[in-house]
């Protein structure tokens, strides 16, 4: 993978890299690769998200139990 | 062509709007060529099965012929009975080829209605994979949205949570069930992937 084009996909929010991979909807038999690489991206950054959401609840879990 | 034959032209019809213009183009041109020579091979084949008909035609045909020899004759009274055998004979020999050529062309337009079928089917297989390829590709960005949307609602629960509008445990249990429900939709997705390596390989066919 083009080091350049991955940092540019890394730098993208969740929202874009979505609207990118809408269009990518209408060019049947191309853009595979394309839509291959974008979609770890978006599939790593909503785990990210998630994982820090449970981190936030596991330390908010910990003060009441300190309380 | 089969009912359903029809039917799958109709479906890729309707995926016009889903980017495949050119397979519209395609359809259509070839659809009309389809009908003008299935028309030609229909009046051939009627012509063929009604003997009536052809019997007529060859009847007046002939008459019309020995109706010319004759009025030959009358001007020519030299012409032999040798020259009339000879001529009826040439014009028999003409409706021969003619028959001839009739059976022959048939054959050729039914080949070529077949060419035409089977090239016009194998554009819509190539129309319905394409149509099948986007399908899956929404079913994927659909998903992805759900992962998302998934996400904003753990986000929802855990502001709840210290708002203090529900318990931590309650938040604690919500939370669980939508990282197990983010982990199914990724699993989805990889099959949807999966699926969609088989459009790739088709089309690097």
């Amino acid at each position: 993978m083009d080091k350049n084009r991955k940092n540019k996909e890394e730098d993208r929010t969740l929202d874009e890299l979505i609207e990118k991979l809408k269009k990518l909807i209408g060019s049947p038999g191309r853009k595979f690769d394309e839509f291959h690489m974008i979609l770890p991206f978006i599939n790593i950054r909503i785990d990210k998200e998630l994982e820090e959401i449970m981190k936030e609840m596991e330390k908010m879990k910990k003060e009441k139990k300190r309380k | 062509m089969l009912k359903r034959d029809v039917y799958r032209i109709f479906k890729v019809l309707v995926g016009i709007e889903r980017g495949t213009h050119w397979l519209n183009y395609y359809v259509l041109k070839n659809l009309r060529y389809y009908i003008y020579l299935q028309k030609y091979h229909k009046l051939i084949l009627d012509l063929q099965n009604n003997s009536n008909t052809f019997l007529q035609i060859f009847i007046f045909v002939t008459m019309l012929f020995l109706g010319i020899i004759e009025l030959f004759r009358a001007f020519y009274p030299l012409f032999s009975s040798q020259h009339i055998v000879g001529i009826i004979t040439a014009y028999l020999v003409l409706i021969l080829i003619l028959i001839l050529y009739y059976r022959y062309k048939n054959h050729e337009i039914t080949n070529e209605i077949e060419s035409v079928e089977n090239d016009f089917l194998a554009k819509i297989s190539k129309g319905e994979s394409e149509l099948e390829e986007s399908r899956i590709k929404d079913e994927i960005i659909i998903t992805t949205i759900e992962r998302k949307f998934l996400n904003e609602l753990a986000d929802e629960y855990l502001k709840a949570a210290k708002r203090g509008e529900i318990s931590v445990e309650e938040a604690e249990t919500e939370l669980k069930n939508i990282v197990t429900a983010s982990e199914e939709l990724k699993n989805k997705i990889e099959n949807y992937l999966k699926e969609l390596d088989i459009y790739k390989r088709d089309n690097n066919d």
